[in-house]
């Protein structure tokens, strides 16, 4: 199970809800990904357009909400948007993420921690999306955050574990849950990061830009799983120099072998 | 500057949009009369969270500048 915070999930791959061409599609997909941890943003009403009803459906999914603070260009901009978040929803969860450069969208990791921290200390759970930062995310877990939500690549751009290196030493060095997220666009991404020993993954892009979400969402869950118990039962050594998995030593000068290919050699004369 | 006209009708600006309402109308009237949802959003009056506790009791003021929110799909 993940634990995250006090709260268990059986699933270890969370979902995001952005990019599907429309509600039913995503909702589909979410369920076949049997996701329970679904991030979601928030924004303005625009009274032009009348109120697109995304909640309702999701939480008679029965998934728990996990509100991110996109928009944010800094510490103080993410507070208000946890605090209003929790009067919104009514949780506590928060997605912390603050990227002001809209090109890479690379998360501030100064305004970061400045907002962990306070919100850490008013009691929200906070998971924090960060660039793949050995040093930031021990921070980030001395300060209290529930997780830590180190990068891939950069969000939405499909490349995979691009930080690979830096993944495995925050792996190493977390005491609370890694969470690889962004930039992972395929399942098998998501698997090798299950592999190296990530807590779980979020995935949203990859999943609702394949041209059959619902499909690609079950094969996130599989991979996910298999990533897992990979993990568990443990991966061989990565050796540089090949070991035999077959014996050799001797094979040709088997007495038996070599009168049966005399054998062999003179019928076939 | 605050305008209330003498038959009670304030102006106020609400998700960017000028309105006019009646005066003493608290937030939790003022989304029902603006056809917006009451639950899943959240209010900020002059970049100020408002508790939902506090709708009801808290009246809409002449030149409020009033943002209701909601969830939007998002990763």
């Amino acid at each position: 199970m993940l634990t995250i915070a006090d709260h268990q999930f059986s699933s270890r791959l969370l979902t995001g809800t952005g990019k599907f061409s429309n509600h039913n599609t995503m909702l589909q997909a979410i369920a076949s990904s049997g996701s329970q941890l679904v991030t979601l943003a928030m924004k303005r009403i625009d009274l032009t357009r009348g109120h697109d009803n995304l909640l309702g459906p999701l939480q008679s999914m029965g998934v728990k909400l996990l509100p991110n603070t996109a928009g944010a260009r800094n510490a103080k901009e993410a507070i208000f948007a946890a605090e209003l978040a929790y009067e919104m929803l009514g949780t506590k969860w928060i997605k912390l993420e603050i990227h002001p450069d809209p090109k890479y969208l690379m998360p501030d990791p100064i305004e970061t921690l400045i907002a962990a921290q306070h919100l850490c200390e008013q009691g929200y759970v906070v998971m924090p999306y960060v660039h793949a930062d050995p040093v930031l995310c021990m921070r980030l877990e001395e300060v209290g955050c529930a997780a830590v939500m180190p990068l891939g690549s950069p969000i939405g751009s499909n490349q995979g574990l691009a930080t690979e290196t830096f993944l495995s030493i925050i792996i190493e060095q977390a005491n609370i849950p890694v969470i690889v997220d962004a930039g992972i666009g395929a399942p098998s991404q998501a698997c090798r990061a299950m592999e190296m020993g990530a807590a779980a993954v979020l995935v949203n892009t990859a999943i609702a830009s394949s041209a059959n979400p619902q499909q690609m969402a079950k094969c996130f869950a599989d991979a996910v799983a298999t990533g897992r118990q990979a993990y568990l039962a443990g991966l061989g050594a990565v050796n540089n120099h090949a070991h035999a998995t077959s014996p050799l030593t001797g094979f040709l000068s088997e007495p038996t072998i070599n009168s049966l290919a005399k054998s062999v050699n003179s019928k076939g004369g | 500057m605050t305008q209330t006209d003498p038959h009670g009708v304030i102006t106020l600006h609400l998700n960017g949009v000028e309105q006019q309402v009646r005066a003493n109308l608290n937030l939790a009237e003022l989304l029902i009369l603006s056809d917006l949802p009451t639950q899943g959003v959240a209010i900020v009056v002059n970049d100020t969270v408002v508790p939902r506790s506090r709708w009801m009791h808290a009246v809409c003021q002449a030149d409020d500048n009033i943002t209701v929110f909601s969830a939007v799909a998002g990763g």
